[in-house]
């Protein structure tokens, strides 16, 4: 199965940079998720890779072979789109066995490959449908196993659930994981939701104005991100601002706003450092009974989320948290007077971003 | 101040208020639906009730003289054989055109789409001097210059027609299909052309009713090939015939008014010819256009058998660099150079003292005047009609009327002029033949505004337009502030269309009174053997069609300016 | 008096029912969810409060008034759809007041109310602005504001976050129910999303095929679900079969095969077939030898990472079918696929309920 390596790839139409300067390499057989917001580049960079787009800069490599200027029908690519793109005039069995048609393999193969792909979908009983006539959910899974019947080792797809209903996407991903590593393909899964680059990656890639902003295994990536915007993108994150006022051993305290303190991780940390504190809702704790590191604050909001309970806490620092709570915990009141315990082992502790905090963390 | 200011607002709002009565809306559509009932489409079709009412007539005149019937057969023939083989080549030669329009981006594209459009600001007569001055001594045949000459009436409406569809099919699609492995001339044909069906049938029927139609520029055309012996018979098809028998079954002052064509005699009985003529091309249009939709609704492309090797070898290299020269030599040398080919006699120079200015400046007037206000009937009808069909209630009815906006277009303009005459002849209007002209340039130009507006008004997402009267506003209101403003470039280019199509027009206005001396019947004038003035022939095409050129490149510029969609 | 009633509506589409006589209360001020799969025919339903579509029967009442022949723009009402329909030839400014002054507000007052939505959502630094020069979030907020200056005490949001980022979503979820509930008016939100709609709903109305299953406040919905279809819509569940043996106050007594089981009460009879169910989190872990109660082993098959949770699948004799268990990120950290783990389901989290008609697989269907 195919590696890809993209070296200093960049794309520019006209005055505007759709990707700059990228480099990536994916592993034979590995699932990589490229995510971030809208206009961030990464379609922009899976449309290179599947040589729909011809990058304006760099060398792109499918299993070692460099293909710039190798049009998109002799790369040898699957490919889902967003707008899952079935041909409407052709039937779900039609479309299927698109690839091995155009490609000229005989009849006994494409029905083949047909069956194959279609069952793994679990399409195969709509063979006769049109695309008009099916959901959703079903379109993809057909657009799914067209990709698949092009036989390449490497599939690319293009934000793939986004059209789709939220339950619909929970369960079509796992179709997707399952049936990528069932046939050791390598994958390259494009999207904006962070919740399901976690759950299907092997690796994700965090993509930002064109440019990559970390990689990592999705658990590396949430429980310990490098940056900033990884830590708010990936997951919900608190921020407090502040500035560092003592370091003992290998503790820090800092300063926040309001003249508040608060006791974390010194590692690396200098006096008089501006930083920003972050620590994820999940990992704050409401309670009565003081315990360091903590903060003072008061209820102000109170939801229900099914599995959690969410807390919207304004603190002493005049800075509003979010704090989540397993739902059968104790519970507290909007108005409450409470406390909000951090957990050391999670907090994390950044330099102040020079652009300033919002816009560090801006996700459009 | 503010008082008056108030007393503004308070006329506005009960002008308002009576607008948005349902009655006074009900009304007014009622209005509209009735006069284009009346004194568009009724008029336009009259002529068939007298293939009834008038049958004896016509058994005694036309059907038991095998002469007569012979030279109908022989008009009909041409006119559908030359309808029928342009419109093929026209697809053949204007697809990859189409293509290049709208898939490639190059600089220029600006240029070449005014070089496509450029021959509709040209008058039809004008195209049909031009043509047969470029092509004198080559072609013999009247049929082949006939084909020759409507390269240049429908070739822009076939290219605009498939590139119109061509773009609202989104490349996705065949992006998506390269990405299987399909070569590029693959992806075309097996995924593109197959969703292009409707762009190929308005394509088709809007070239073959161009050509059906066409009188002034085939008249020019054939006057001028077969010179003194024109109008002998078999050289007409059915338009030119349509034109000749209305001058020969005239009264004239006196006999040496008579044109040469006549054979010194006039013959009133050619008036129920002229009828039957008439219906029959009536009814073998909407045939024909029927069977064409039913055709594209139907054709099976051919899909299921893929040759991956020789397709892709046709995808690359030299072939496609062939087509293309096809394409853009058949642009050049069939339609562009022969379209401005009169031009060459403009240098010959020394025909200016010649020229009678006083009927020049009168027929530019004329034909200027009565686009002006057709269109503008155009306008102020159409848009209400249009409002109808695309918004109304009752979807039947909306979909039946914007079926019946379209015959008046169909329908031959020579045809639908002599069933107009006849029509308010027969109610006893007479002497205002002026009005009855402008009457039937208001039919046939009808449709352009009728088509845009419900096109631009179907394409507009009704979530505006919903959202707008949630938010407190009445339907006129919405219409005024909302849908109006998104749909005006649309509708500024059916006016355009219709004002350049009504200033080209021949056949209409020659089949309803030859009396009135458009520019474009001038035109016809200076080509007959006798008194043959090609300079002022020459410099009244390009008259008009600097000022349609003016018109088409404004609408050009409008319909670009700012994209619709947020 | 409540602001919105809805009577008995109706509406067909060819032949198929997209409505199905709904009756309904919306209480003054509340911010109403309607959730549910596409197709259940939530926004036909809100555009027939909205107006813009007639139902084939029934009564839509807002204020006290019977407004179902009335057309939309004299209902007293707004309106913001999915793609937020702003008129792209107008600038922000000109979006937003369009109400008022389409209204013949005099113009102080059409410019008090822009000025002030406008603010309200962040954007009069924007007001010159054409909606294609502005991100997602921002059209959003803009045609938040159009909506709200249309000063109506009713406001009606058609799946509102759908066109916006996932990670946007979440930033903006309680946006608008914090807009409304300032200005104190009556809202009926509509998304797909089970989350969003559990974390901004007063109330919460779940629609499938045109008929309302189930509606109540957000913790009830969850916990309380009235059929299998509401108990795997919202959250995560995990189904068995079994049959009746017992029903008391105390609780319903089963077993599947050999396994026997201790539900919540419910209404079943014994003998009676029934499906069992219980959300993902409280499919516990316990320690192999814990005394507890529906306790029953089974393996893990694949292990998820899911941020701050740990998804587990698992497959176990008891059950058949495979079951999805959820845990802190924290707990879950140390399984392992393949290992072999002791789970047990409390009781009062444990429901009963009939065999849905046309069978299980049927009602869990999404689409």
């Amino acid at each position: 199965m195919p590696t890809v390596e993209l070296k200093k790839v960049t794309m520019k139409f006209g005055d505007v940079t759709a990707a700059e300067d990228v480099n990536l390499l994916i592993k034979d057989g590995e699932y990589v998720a490229i995510l971030g917001p809208s206009g961030c580049g990464k379609t922009t960079i899976a449309k290179i890779v599947s040589g729909i787009l011809e990058p304006t800069e760099g060398d792109v490599y499918i299993d070692g072979r460099r293909v710039n200027g190798i049009p998109s029908e002799e790369r040898r690519i699957g490919y889902v789109f967003q707008n899952i793109l079935l041909f409407p005039h052709l039937s779900v069995w039609d479309n299927s066995i698109y690839s091995p048609r155009v490609k000229g393999l005989d009849d006994k193969e494409q029905k083949a490959l047909g069956n194959e792909t279609l069952q793994m979908v679990e399409m195969l009983k709509e063979s006769a449908k049109f695309p008009s006539e099916l959901s959703g959910g079903a379109q993809q899974k057909v657009g799914l196993a067209r990709a698949l019947a092009t036989r390449a080792g490497l599939l690319i797809l293009d934000e793939p659930l986004s059209a789709l209903d939220a339950r619909v996407r929970v369960d079509l991903r796992y179709t997707l994981r399952n049936l990528v590593k069932n046939l050791g393909l390598t994958a390259i899964h494009v999207t904006h939701d962070q919740e399901e680059a976690m759950s299907v990656a092997d690796r994700i890639v965090i993509m930002r104005k064109g440019k990559i902003v970390e990689q990592g295994p999705p658990a590396q990536m949430y429980h310990d991100p490098q940056q900033i915007f990884t830590a708010n993108f990936l997951g919900e994150s608190n921020f407090l601002e502040g500035v560092v006022d003592r370091t003992i051993d290998s503790w820090a305290v800092v300063e926040l706003r309001n003249e508040q303190f608060i006791r974390v991780k010194g590692n690396g940390l200098r006096r008089g450092q501006a930083v920003v504190v972050s620590i994820r809702p999940e990992h704050l704790t409401l309670t009565k009974v003081a315990a360091a590191p903590m903060l003072i604050g008061k209820v102000q909001d109170v939801h229900f989320a099914g599995a959690y309970v969410r807390y919207d806490v304004t603190v002493r620092t005049g800075d509003a948290l979010i704090v989540d709570a397993i739902a059968d915990d104790a519970r507290f009141n909007t108005g409450e007077d409470v406390i909000v315990l951090f957990d050391l082992k999670h907090v994390r502790v950044y330099p102040r971003p020079y652009a300033g905090l919002q816009e560090a963390l801006k996700l459009e | 101040m503010n008082e008056s200011k108030d007393k503004g607002a308070g006329w506005r709002k009960s002008l308002l208020a009576i607008f948005s009565k349902r009655y006074v809306r009900g009304a007014g559509y009622s209005f509209v639906v009735l006069f284009f009932i009346l004194m568009v489409l009724l008029p336009t079709l009259f002529v068939l009730s007298l293939l009834v009412t008038g049958w004896g007539d016509i058994q005694a005149t036309v059907l038991s003289n095998p002469t007569k019937m012979g030279i109908v057969w022989n008009a009909i023939g041409y006119s559908f054989g030359v309808a029928i083989l342009v419109t093929l080549l026209d697809i053949a030669f204007g697809l990859p055109m189409a293509w290049f329009l709208v898939r490639r981006q190059f600089k220029g594209k600006a240029l070449l789409n005014t070089l496509i459009d450029a021959p509709l600001a040209v008058p039809t007569a004008g195209l049909g001097v031009s043509v047969a001055l470029f092509w004198t001594g080559v072609i013999g045949s009247p049929f082949l210059l006939l084909m020759l000459l409507h390269f240049t009436t429908t070739y822009p409406y076939m290219v605009r027609s498939l590139a119109a569809i061509l773009n609202e099919i989104d490349i996705e699609y065949e992006t998506a299909g390269r990405t299987f492995g399909a070569s590029k001339l693959t992806a075309a044909r097996t995924i593109t052309l197959p969703l292009f069906r409707s762009g190929l049938a308005t394509g088709a029927i809007l070239c073959l009713a161009k050509a059906l139609s066409e009188t002034g520029g085939v008249m020019a055309a054939l006057i001028l090939l077969a010179g003194s012996s024109f109008g002998a018979g078999s050289g007409l098809n059915g338009t030119a015939l349509i034109g000749v028998w209305k001058d020969c079954s005239k009264t004239y002052a006196s006999p040496d008014q008579i044109p040469f064509y006549c054979g010194g005699v006039t013959d009133l009985t050619l008036k129920s010819a002229l009828t039957f003529v008439s219906a029959l091309l009536i009814i073998l249009s909407l045939i024909l256009l029927a069977v064409v939709k039913l055709l594209a609704l139907k054709f099976k492309f051919p899909l299921k058998k893929v040759w991956p090797t020789f397709e892709a070898r046709l995808s690359k290299g030299t072939v496609p660099k062939l087509r293309d020269a096809a394409a853009f030599g058949f642009l050049i040398f069939m339609v562009l150079i022969p379209s401005f080919f009169i031009a060459g006699y403009m240098f010959i120079g020394g025909g200016i003292p010649g020229v009678d200015w006083g009927s020049f400046w009168n027929g530019v007037l004329l034909s200027l005047s009565i686009a002006g206000v057709a269109t503008a009937i155009d306008l102020l009808l159409g848009i209400p009609l249009a409002v109808l069909i695309a918004r109304g209630r009752f979807r039947r009815f909306g979909t039946l009327l914007d079926v019946l906006v379209n015959i008046p277009y169909i329908v031959p303009s020579a045809a639908l002029g002599i069933s107009l005459g006849t029509f308010y002849a027969t109610m006893g209007v007479k002497g205002v033949d002026v009005l009855l002209v402008t009457m039937a340039h208001v039919a046939f130009t009808f449709p352009f505004i009728v088509r845009n507006v419900v096109g631009a008004l179907e394409g507009l997402d009704p979530g505006y337009e919903d959202t707008a009267r949630t938010l407190g506003a009445k339907p006129f209101q919405v219409f005024k502030r909302i849908s109006y403003p998104m749909i005006k470039p649309a509708v500024l280019a059916g006016a355009i269309m219709a004002f350049t199509r009504s200033v080209g027009e021949t056949g209409a206005t020659i089949s309803v009174s030859s009396n009135v001396l458009t520019a474009p019947i001038m035109i016809v004038d200076k080509t007959k053997y006798g008194s043959r003035d090609l300079f002022t022939a020459g410099l009244l095409i390009a008259l008009l069609t600097i000022i349609c050129f003016i018109a088409i490149f404004a609408m050009r510029v409008l319909t670009n300016r700012r994209p619709r969609r947020a | 008096m409540p602001d919105i009633v809805l009577r008995g509506l109706t509406k067909r589409f060819r032949g198929r029912v997209a409505i199905d006589h709904v009756d309904l209360e919306v209480k003054n001020g509340e911010y109403m969810v309607f959730l549910g799969p596409t197709g259940a025919g939530k926004t036909t339903l809100l555009r027939m409060i909205a107006g813009l579509t007639k139902p084939d029967e029934g009564d839509v009442i807002i204020g006290g008034k019977d407004v179902t022949k009335m057309p939309p723009e004299v209902r007293g009402l707004a309106y913001m759809s999915q793609t937020y329909s702003l008129f792209p030839q107008l600038r922000v400014w000109d979006n937003v007041s369009f109400s008022p002054s389409v209204k013949g507000l005099p113009p102080e007052d059409t410019e008090r109310l822009a000025r002030e939505m406008l603010l309200l959502v962040g954007l009069l630094d924007r007001r010159d602005a054409y909606p294609r020069e502005l991100s997602g979030g921002m059209q959003q907020r803009t045609a938040l504001a159009r909506a709200l200056a249309a000063g109506t005490n009713v406001l009606l949001l058609d799946e509102p976050l759908r066109a916006l980022d996932a990670r946007l979503r979440i930033a903006l979820r309680l946006s608008i129910k914090k807009l409304s509930k300032d200005l104190g008016i009556t809202a009926l939100h509509v998304t797909h999303d089970q989350e969003e709609a559990l974390l901004v709903a007063d109330r919460v109305a779940i629609l499938r095929h045109g008929r309302i299953e189930q509606i109540g406040l957000s913790r009830q919905v969850y916990n309380d679900p009235v059929n299998p279809f509401v108990a795997q819509f919202l959250g995560e569940a995990d189904f068995f079969l079994g049959e009746v043996d017992e029903v008391s106050s105390a609780g319903t007594k089963l077993h599947s095969g050999t396994r026997h089981w201790v539900a919540r009460t419910s209404r079943l009879h014994p003998g009676q077939d029934a499906c069992v169910a219980a959300k993902s989190e409280n499919v516990r872990i316990v320690r192999d030898g814990a005394d507890v109660q529906n306790k029953f082993e089974a393996v893990v098959t694949r292990k998820l990472f899911l941020g701050r949770f740990v998804g587990l699948e698992l497959t176990s004799k008891e059950t058949k079918l495979p079951l999805k268990v959820r845990l802190e990120a924290e707990r879950g950290k140390d399984i392992e696929e393949g290992s072999r783990l002791a789970l047990s389901i409390a009781p009062k989290d444990l429901m009963v309920f009939p065999i849905p008609p046309g069978g299980l697989a049927k009602e869990l269907e999404v689409e």
